[in-house]
């Protein structure tokens, strides 16, 4: 608590405006999400008791509301209302599709405004983040690496990712964590050479890249982590790394060119991937062409579609449609079960809150000072960003389906616990960046 | 800033693609959702559609005295679940199967049974915003359980098909077709049944079987030479106690060799004692008696054997053939013995029955005549064409009804249709189809009483398949009516 400075009167003051618009957002958040959860109530004859995780949530919005005005007053004021949005909405689906996990995921709720609320009491400067960043990264590592060992799945079937916690039925995805630590080294690592990755090129026929020099170890430590998530089968994981990390690579080296080669190497990746592994070949063939395939290999992604073309442009109210014909509706498929219950209005709205959250933190990125802060504030948003577009393209069939997760509303704790984690992070970064100098 | 490792137009550009890739997930949810939503939605694997019609209080389907042939019971989990009390009126009342369609009244009346007819736009867009289901109407039916039941039991499991009619109201009592199936449990056994193509269980013999003439024949000829008179003021008696040369000789018809179907008293016939006992040769050689192709052809038309006959929501089927040339002898021989390519389904010649037993026109056939929609006090008559249709002159009909009471007193096998409290006009036949010569018996016949002053003819047309002796048929025949008059 030593990097807390004690406010004064007219700082409070100052910011008033905007903790008063973050209250009235997460009041308006809270009211669309007790409106859904009485018609669910409603739809399915549950008693009004079953209201309790709507107080849950209104508790976390209230307490978090009250301490993040004291820590950090001059924060981003629609970040947090945004991620509560996101995450009351998809307890409400959790409610709706797998009513049995409600306890679970509004317990994670709570774990993920603790880890939010904990972030704002670190020092503010996030140097204990910057400063053993090839420690936070091994050790991230090193428990993806025990998910080899002793990895499990809480459904018993299926890539086991999970570390049990060593109670109850609780799990933890450690590439979860790793996404996170691998962000905070990637900005690290580029604030510290950023600069001789700008003026130290060598030339590739007409252009000129950052020198090997500078990108072998961060090469190296990424590809370690690429790696293991592909022994692990964690496609959608280390697709999602390969993005981010060419977001990054192109933000702290200016050159729009290794977006290009990025890109030629995902396909040429895909394309090898297409050969070896039976898993993505299947995966990219249903994406190509489902329709002859929809009662066996192609059944999740065409009922998917089918539910989203049930939901039409109002959708079928909350409780009142059928996602639940889809498989594993309540993590891969969240979208989709939106699509239905509420519509194409309710599918733009999660695109919007997302997008807008997105903005939001690619702004604090812009207002940052340290080039660290910056890296770090880009790269988390465009993590959170390019998950989201990965599993809503999937289940629209933009895109082949990678198993990530929708950012706040899939279920799923070590999700939700890390996207709390990245508004955390976020918040604390644009306290930094909107303060006057 | 001048230092910092990222230029401000980076981001602001890293920003914009990710703006576009947003963009382009809410095209793509939009395309899905509203534009290609339609097609989607009406694909069969939509189990919502199904699901959908499990909450639908399908309305009941009823027989003339109120008996349910079919209803909908709700389950515990609310969906609804239809059951058929009385197996034996499947082929008229059909099935309901969310894997496999409808059929029978259950697909004629499926929009009232479902409850899409009788509402507003109004209603049934309130209706599906607030997802509540549809209440259908319930549909009362013209078949009499009783007789349908009669004679499904007098056709003692055996091949075959009958209709019964009111001849006069055109209402069918009784429509049976054998081997049947039960609706109950129609889709743990569509594949065996569907598969069963010797014994075709889904094929409605009553309506959409054609089955060859054959003897039965003889009254479409003997209706075809009584119309060709001009004279009928005495009856047809004329006509119909002209004496025929070797009546009952048999007649050759390409491998098969007719005969009478029954025992005629003497050599020298009158053509009322050939028609009586069956004997073809007369009608064979109907053209020396004066009638022409072209006219037999028209009184074909007329009579509705070229034409499908109409009964709402039942596929019904018609031979499809061209006249022969008036060279062609054998061709017309053929027909005339009613194994040419001439084929019938029993509708067809009920239908005909049901005229020479109205005088010459044929009520339309109708097999519903009521509609019970929710929250109404009252059944509501379906709506449709009622006007009689003349099929056959007064006087020919009337000729024709001789022959056929004639035919009732004399021929044995054609008196098993008799009973008590009734009048018996009829007529018994045999025919043979396909290349191993399958027999077929044949009845075609009404019934009159007037029991308490309340006039009444019932009309029955009976096949039973591989049976030699004509008589089968008349048994059907007279359960049939037995069951009618009882009722």
């Amino acid at each position: 608590m030593t990097s807390l400075t004690p406010h004064r009167a007219d700082d409070l003051e100052e910011h008033a405006p905007a903790a008063r618009r973050e209250r009235l957002l997460l009041a308006l958040g809270g009211a669309f999400i007790l409106v859904n959860h009485v018609a669910l109530l409603l739809a399915r004859d549950r008693p009004v008791s079953h209201l309790w995780p709507v107080m849950v949530w209104a508790l976390c919005a209230a307490g978090g509301h009250a301490l993040l005005n004291r820590r950090l007053p001059a924060r981003d004021p629609l970040l947090f209302p945004l991620a509560m949005l996101l995450t009351g909405w998809g307890l409400n689906l959790i409610a709706r599709l797998v009513p049995s996990y409600t306890v679970r995921q509004t317990s994670w709720l709570v774990v993920g405004m603790a880890a939010l609320l904990a972030l704002t009491a670190l020092p503010r400067d996030l140097r204990w983040l910057r400063r053993y960043r090839y420690t936070w990264l091994i050790g991230g590592l090193a428990l993806l690496f025990l998910t080899i060992l002793i990895g499990e799945n809480p459904a018993d079937t299926g890539p086991r990712l999970w570390l049990w916690l060593g109670f109850g039925r609780v799990y933890y995805q450690p590439s979860e964590l790793l996404k996170i630590l691998l962000v905070a080294f990637l900005a690290s690592y580029f604030a510290e050479h950023g600069r001789y990755m700008r003026q130290d090129t060598v030339r590739l026929g007409p252009w000129r890249v950052p020198s090997p020099a500078f990108l072998g170890p961060v090469l190296l430590m990424w590809g370690v982590c690429v790696i293991v998530l592909v022994w692990q089968r964690d496609l959608g994981t280390a697709t999602l790394f390969f993005v981010v990390f060419m977001a990054m690579l192109y933000l702290a080296s200016g050159q729009a060119l290794l977006l290009v080669g990025g890109a030629v190497l995902l396909i040429i990746a895909s394309a090898v991937a297409y050969r070896l592994f039976d898993v993505v070949a299947l995966r990219v063939d249903i994406w190509w062409n489902p329709w002859p395939t929809a009662k066996a290999g192609g059944y999740q992604i065409v009922q998917s579609l089918i539910a989203v073309a049930s939901g039409g442009v109002l959708g079928q109210g909350i409780g009142q449609g059928q996602p639940g014909i889809i498989p594993v509706v309540h993590s891969d498929f969240a979208f989709a079960a939106i699509a239905e219950e509420w519509g194409l209005v309710g599918t733009l709205g999660v695109i919007g809150a997302l997008a807008v959250l997105v903005v939001r933190g690619m702004r604090v990125a812009a207002q940052a000072r340290q080039p660290f802060h910056m890296l770090l504030a880009a790269g988390l948003s465009v993590l959170l960003a390019v998950q989201g577009l990965l599993i809503m393209g999937g289940v629209l069939r933009l895109v082949p389906l990678t198993g990530v997760t929708l950012p706040f509303i899939s279920y799923g704790g070590s999700s939700l616990l890390t996207s709390f984690t990245v508004v955390g992070l976020l918040l604390v970064l644009s306290e930094r960046g909107g303060r006057a100098p | 800033m001048s230092d910092s490792p990222i230029h401000s137009r980076d981001l602001g550009r890293m920003t914009l693609a990710l703006l576009i890739a947003f963009a382009l997930i809410a095209t793509g949810a939009a395309y899905w959702g509203v534009i290609a939503a339609e097609g989607l939605r009406t694909r069969d694997d939509n189990a919502r559609n199904v699901l959908a019609e499990q909450r639908i209080a399908r309305g009941a389907i009823l027989d003339r005295t109120g008996e349910p042939l079919a209803l909908s019971e709700q389950g515990a989990t609310g969906v609804y679940v239809r059951r058929y009390p009385h197996p034996a009126a499947a082929s008229a009342v059909g099935y309901y199967s969310l894997t496999y369609g409808v059929a029978g009244i259950e697909a004629a009346y499926d929009a009232a049974l479902r409850g899409d007819e009788g509402r507003d736009k109004a209603d049934i867009l309130l209706d599906e915003l607030l997802h509540r289901s549809p209440a259908g109407s319930d549909v009362r039916a013209t078949l009499d359980l009783g007789v349908q039941e009669a004679v499904v039991a007098a056709l003692e499991g055996r091949a075959g098909a009958a209709v019964v009619l009111d001849a006069a109201a055109g209402d069918v009592l009784a429509l049976v077709s054998l081997p049947g199936y039960d609706p109950n449990t129609l889709d743990a056994q569509w594949d065996a049944l569907a598969a069963d193509r010797a014994a075709s269980p889904l094929l409605n013999r009553a309506t959409a079987g054609l089955y060859q003439p054959g003897g039965a024949f003889q009254t479409v000829v003997l209706a075809a030479l009584l119309g060709a008179q001009t004279d009928l003021s005495d009856g047809g008696e004329r006509l119909l106690s002209r004496t025929v040369e070797d009546g009952r000789a048999p007649v050759v018809v390409g491998d098969l060799t007719l005969g009478c179907t029954g025992d005629p008293p003497g050599d020298v016939l009158t053509l009322a004692n050939a028609y009586a006992y069956g004997c073809p040769a007369p009608f064979v050689a109907a053209f020396e008696a004066g009638l022409t192709g072209d006219f037999l052809w028209e009184r074909l038309r007329v009579l509705g054997l070229l034409d499908a006959s109409a009964l709402a929501g039942f596929q019904t089927a018609a031979a499809r053939i061209t006249q022969p040339g008036s060279a062609a002898s054998e061709a017309w021989a053929a027909l005339l013995a009613g194994q040419g390519a001439l084929t019938v389904s029993p509708l067809q010649v009920a239908q005909l029955a049901a005229a020479i037993a109205n005088g010459g026109s044929a009520a339309p056939l109708r097999l519903v005549d009521a509609v019970h929609g929710p929250g109404v006090s009252d059944w509501q008559a379906v709506a449709g064409m009622r006007q009689p249709v003349a099929m056959l002159r007064a006087e020919v009909a009337r000729a024709l009804e001789r022959a056929m009471g004639y035919a009732a007193e004399a021929n044995a096998a054609t008196q098993q249709a008799q009973g008590d409290g009734y009048t018996l006009y009829g007529h018994s036949a045999l025919a043979y189809a396909g290349p191993d010569e399958t027999p077929y018996a044949w009845f075609v016949g009404f019934a009159r009483s007037s029991e308490g002053g309340h006039a009444q003819t019932m009309v029955a047309v009976v096949v039973v398949e591989g049976e030699r002796d004509p008589a089968a048929a008349a048994r059907v025949a007279g359960a049939a009516f037995a069951a009618a008059h009882a009722r």
